[in-house]
């Protein structure tokens, strides 16, 4: 299918889209890698009446390390990052989330801005996004505000971001100590949207004492889910059997997941039980070293 | 062999090739069709008003602007073109529409006012069998009987060692073909209708088409390839009878294009079916009694119906010798999607049920069951499974021998890395056969030309869907004829332009090039050697046909172009029927191919997650004609049959479709295909056949799914009983028996 009619603009400028959307008001929406939009488009779920395209806005795509802080532009391709052997060095969880998603065909579109504001429950990126306590700036005409990934996604599909406002760029705090991650999922195919996600990241000191844990589930829950209890079990012991059961417990307090067709709700509660204790242990090893 | 591109690679593969659905036509109008909400309903009143109002709608036809007959079906016509009173399933049609865009016709089609009055519905072939049920049809609910029967089932159950009864269930399959159904009907100035609408046998369509319109079939031309995939979907009738009441009655070409979710409401699937198994083994090892119920849903209409039931009877024995078989099958009509034909017709499902049989009743009596299937397995000189003659072959051994080879080295399964996971091999082995068996008309003909322009025109009545006929025709010409691909232009897929060959059906395909082949060769080459010798002075017999023209002592005398100059065509053809058992067993068939296939899996006992890393298939179908179009044949239908195996079932609640799309009915992706993909061909034929190589358009996908629940069961102890397999099948019964943590050793408990 085809989607309907729509207009269509493609500023050259960030000030020149921000003016855009402004006019446009709920009737405009921003295209970015269009592999969430055009095909919601096609099937007829969304008919907005007025496209602004913002693959013109190259100065909004840009991968770089600065103060300790990874930024990326929110135009910067999934496949750019999955390239970048800087991403790979200083923070090897989003270069493993995004191998993940979808394939490789819609990596070389889809962009880093354009899934997190999608926010699919089960998306990788805003998973990561959160897992690695990571922010997002948004710009609009009258101010650039910064919001934590944890307040950022509000429900299914849905974001704290105004249809006037632009996703500009992503920052993520970098660590210095020794630090390990794991980023596992189960697909009913190779590519497609995760059952369950689970992510971890955590940081252990010499004597492998955990000193800082960060676990978060997608699939589970309308947002990304960041399972709290985690950190309080885990700092200041060292990773164990018990632990882990005890983690595993809040994962199955704190998720509430749907039955549909691809899976029943017990059968992703039993996923992300299972892929909580691979995350955590291989992420322990790989801090280990 | 080298390895050939099939003639049309280059235009798919650059996008180039237009199909019927790219065809555009000035003053072209969009069809679109009603179809029924209800699975099941009375229809009290239809109206149109409204939407023949709307600016842009140019028709909206029902029942009542049928000419001709109001039904269709390959055999038996009981499907409504457009419903009067009754409507039997969610894609019953009801009333059509053709207006100046898609938008438009969709919007009419919403305006279109039609009162029901529900029915009970029957969604499952034991509510169709109750007593009591309301009668579908006038003949009621069974659509088909058939069985087979033979030597004394009792006195053989009473010799056997180990009894084994089990019921397996098989979903409904979508043939989720890459082109929806579509095209585009033109009325032509004198009157006639030409029909640009892909289907696998352009003069059954043209047959059914004047029957609807009341039309003479001479008046009708369709052109029907190429085809964006069709796996037997595209057999039966589907939009072209709206295409053409729209178009003659607007008098405007009309194009319909169905979406895929109006594709998957509309369209025949594979039967599901429940078949019901109960085998007996000796002590020795020997198959002694085999009985079989199967019931098979064929939804609201007959379409192929009972020749698919019959031929699942057929080949519930397989390759195997068994001294008593009692086969009972019935194919009962329910409110649910239609049931046709799918690649396979019916061999699927019985050789799952089959095969996993085998397996049980090999460990029932602790023997290997490579050794069992070996002590049972038909020889050369024995009789087909209907005890019938058939060409003989030693296929069945040869695919054995060569599994049984790959078996051996893939079974003592490496230990994984994960703790977490298990590897497990299996094994299964199938017989098919192709053609549509005795007593069904099956005439074939192709016809060669040598025509004004020097070019040798063979030409055939088949469909190019994607199965690479195009590259055999060629490939089996130019070997016949000695010339080279640039000598030759193929011609398929238009009635108005082919001699009828048949259906593009039932793995015949191959083999009727082949055989046309065979009888046109010598009288045609014969014709153009007597002209060239004339037109050289040279004497017949020095002369032969070779790439380019008319050779003599190695060297080029006469272009074809100039063979052909100033004269007359040459023009050969010929009609001949599908080689048929000597035997007047109905439905029995006489060439069979035969297959054996090792699939390794890795099941992951915390996820249930089951993944196919190895699948290995022997073919016994004679020599290979297009090294290329074999391995696609074989491959491919491998990884559709793994879909089948472990994702696929169009699933239907109270008669309405549940995974209407494909997002929510999975088919494999190329991550899923397995890492390792093994096709052998076992070419060996007897020195005295006849009937040289067979098609392999079907035997890629029927043993693939008990070769994979074998491994299942190897690897975690599952016996898989139902398809497809679901992960969390798996984790229920690990867990259950302590898999993971070794308290019960793998190979146990069942389902
Ligand atoms: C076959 C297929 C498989 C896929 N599999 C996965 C998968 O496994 N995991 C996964 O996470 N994703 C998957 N996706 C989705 C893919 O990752 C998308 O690229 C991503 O979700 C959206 O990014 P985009 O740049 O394409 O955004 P678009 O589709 O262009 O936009 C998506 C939404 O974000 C808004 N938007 C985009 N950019 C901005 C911005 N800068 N500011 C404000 N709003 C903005 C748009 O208005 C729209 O609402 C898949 C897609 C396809 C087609």
């Amino acid at each position: 299918m085809k989607p309907p009619k729509f207009e269509y603009y493609k500023p050259a400028t960030l000030e020149e889209a921000l003016n855009l959307l402004e006019e446009a008001g709920d009737d405009g929406k921003i295209i970015a890698g269009g592999q969430s939009l055009v095909p919601i488009m096609n099937m007829r779920l969304a008919s907005p009446k007025c496209l602004i395209d913002i693959n013109g806005l190259e100065e909004l795509s840009y991968i770089k390390n600065e103060d300790n802080t990874l930024k990326i532009g929110t135009l910067t391709r999934q496949s750019d990052v999955e390239q970048s052997e800087m991403v790979a060095n200083v923070c090897g969880l989003l270069a493993e989330a995004i191998t993940q998603i979808g394939h490789v065909q819609t990596r070389n579109r889809g962009t880093i801005g354009g899934s997190i504001v999608h926010a699919d429950p089960s998306a990788e990126l805003p998973l990561a996004l959160l897992t690695l306590n990571g922010s997002v700036q948004i710009t609009s005409k009258d101010e650039v505000r910064t919001v934590a990934a944890e307040d950022f996604f509000i429900t299914y599909l849905t974001t704290d971001i105004m249809p006037t406002e632009v996703l500009t760029e992503v920052t993520i705090p970098l660590m210095e100590e020794k630090s390990g991650y794991s980023f596992q999922e189960v697909a009913r195919r190779h590519g497609d949207f995760a059952l369950v996600a689970a992510a971890c990241h955590m940081t252990v000191d010499d004597e492998g004492i955990i000193t800082a844990v960060r676990l978060a589930l997608g699939g589970v829950e309308a947002i990304p889910l960041l399972i709290g209890d985690a950190e309080d079990i885990l700092t200041g012991e060292q990773l164990s059997d018990l632990l882990m059961e005890q983690v595993t417990e809040s994962v199955e307090m704190e998720s509430d997941p749907e039955s549909d067709l691809h899976a029943s709700s017990e059968y992703r509660m039993h996923l992300a039980k299972v892929l909580t204790k691979r995350v955590l242990t291989q992420a322990y090893e790989r801090a280990r070293g | 062999m080298a390895k050939k591109i099939r003639p049309d690679g280059k235009e798919k593969v650059t996008g180039r090739l237009k199909y019927l659905t790219d065809l555009a036509f000035s003053n072209m109008l969009y069809g679109k069709i009603l179809r029924s909400p209800y699975p099941h309903a009375r229809i009290l009143s239809i109206s149109t008003d409204k939407a023949r109002q709307l600016p842009g709608v140019q028709a909206v036809i029902t029942h009542k602007d049928v000419p001709g007959l109001n039904g269709f079906g390959i055999v038996t016509p009981d499907q409504p073109v457009l419903c009067k009173d009754i409507v039997r399933y969610v894609g019953d049609a009801v009333a059509a529409v053709a207006a100046d865009s898609v938008e438009t016709a969709t919007r009419a089609l919403e305006l279109i006012h039609v009162q029901y009055a529900p029915l009970p519905v029957l969604d499952s072939p034991e509510k169709a069998l109750e007593e009591g049920a309301p009668l579908l049809h006038p003949n009621g609910n069974v659509l088909h009987r058939a069985g087979f029967q033979k030597g004394d089932i009792e006195s053989e159950f009473a010799k056997c060692a180990a009894i084994v009864e089990e019921t397996y269930h098989v979903p409904r399959q979508l043939h989720a073909y890459m082109e929806t159904e579509g095209g585009v009907i033109v009325p032509e100035k004198d009157g006639s209708l030409t029909v640009y609408v892909g289907t696998q046998h352009g003069f059954k369509d043209r047959f059914q088409l004047a029957r609807i319109l009341g039309m003479p079939e001479e008046h009708i031309r369709v052109v029907s390839s190429p085809m964006g995939g069709s796996f037997g979907g595209k057999d039966e009738l589907n939009i072209q009878p709206y295409g053409a009441l729209l178009a003659l009655s607007t008098g405007k070409p009309v194009k319909i294009h169905q979406t895929r979710q109006e594709s998957i409401r509309s369209s025949i699937k594979r039967h599901p079916m429940k078949i019901t198994m109960k085998t007996g083994i000796d002590q020795d090892g020997r198959l002694r009694a085999h009985q079989t119920t199967i019931v098979a849903d064929t939804g609201a209409y007959a379409t192929l119906g009972p020749a698919i039931l019959d031929f699942a009877v057929e080949h519930t024995s397989g390759p195997y010798m068994i001294p008593a078989v009692d086969t009972k099958g019935i194919s009962v009509f329910t409110n649910n999607g239609v049931s046709g034909e799918f690649r396979g017709f019916g061999g699927n499902q019985v050789t799952f049920a089959l095969e996993g049989q085998i397996d049980r009743l090999a460990a029932a009596i602790g023997m290997d069951s490579v050794e069992m299937r070996r002590l049972n397995i038909r020889r050369e000189h024995d009789l087909g499974p209907l005890g019938q003659q058939i060409a003989e072959t030693n296929g069945a051994l040869d695919v054995l021998q060569s599994a049984a080879a790959v078996y051996a080295e893939k079974k003592p399964s490496s230990q994984n890395q994960d703790r977490w996971k298990r590897t497990g091999t299996g094994m299964a082995i199938t017989m098919h056969g192709g053609g549509l068996g005795f007593g069904r008309m099956d005439p074939a003909g192709g016809r060669l030309s040598l025509k004004e322009d020097g070019k040798i025109e063979i030409s055939f009545g088949f469909e190019e869907a994607g199965q690479g006929i195009l590259a055999v025709i060629e490939t089996i010409t130019t070997e016949q004829l000695g010339c080279a691909k640039e000598d030759i232009s193929i011609m398929i897929g238009d009635t108005s332009l082919v001699p009828s060959s048949g259906s593009t059906t039932a793995s015949r395909g191959t083999s009727m090039v082949w055989h046309s082949l065979q009888r046109l060769k010598k009288p045609f080459l014969q014709k153009l050697l007597t002209r060239a010798a004339r037109k050289t002075g040279t004497k017949e017999g020095q002369l032969s046909i070779g790439p380019g023209g008319i050779w003599e002592n190695g060297e080029c005398r006469l272009s074809f172009r100039e063979l052909a100059s100033e004269q007359a065509p040459i023009v050969i053809s010929t009609q001949f029927d599908f080689p048929v058992s000597p035997d007047p067993i109905d439905s029995a068939h006489f060439l069979y191919t035969y297959s054996g296939v090792v699939a390794q899996v890795e099941v992951d006992l915390l996820t249930g997650r089951i993944n196919v890393t190895e699948l290995h298939q022997s073919l016994s179908a004679g020599p290979v004609v297009n090294e290329m179009g074999y391995l696609g044949q074989i491959e491919g239908g491998g990884v559709m049959a793994l879909g089948y195996t472990l994702m696929e079932d169009v699933i239907m609640a109270d008669g309405h479709y549940v995974t209407e799309n494909l997002d929510s009915y999975l088919i494999p992706g190329i991550k899923d295909v397995p890492f390792n993909l093994q096709v052998k061909a076992v070419e060996s034929l007897p020195a005295e056949d006849d009937y040289g190589p067979r098609g392999v358009g079907e035997i890629g996908t029927i043993a693939v799914a008990p070769a994979i629940a074998n491994a299942i069961y190897d690897a975690v102890g599952l016996r898989v009983s139902q398809l497809p397999v679901k992960p969390e099948t798996v984790l229920k019964s690990t867990e259950e028996r302590g898999v993971l943590h070794g308290s019960q050793s793998s190979n146990s408990g069942g389902n």
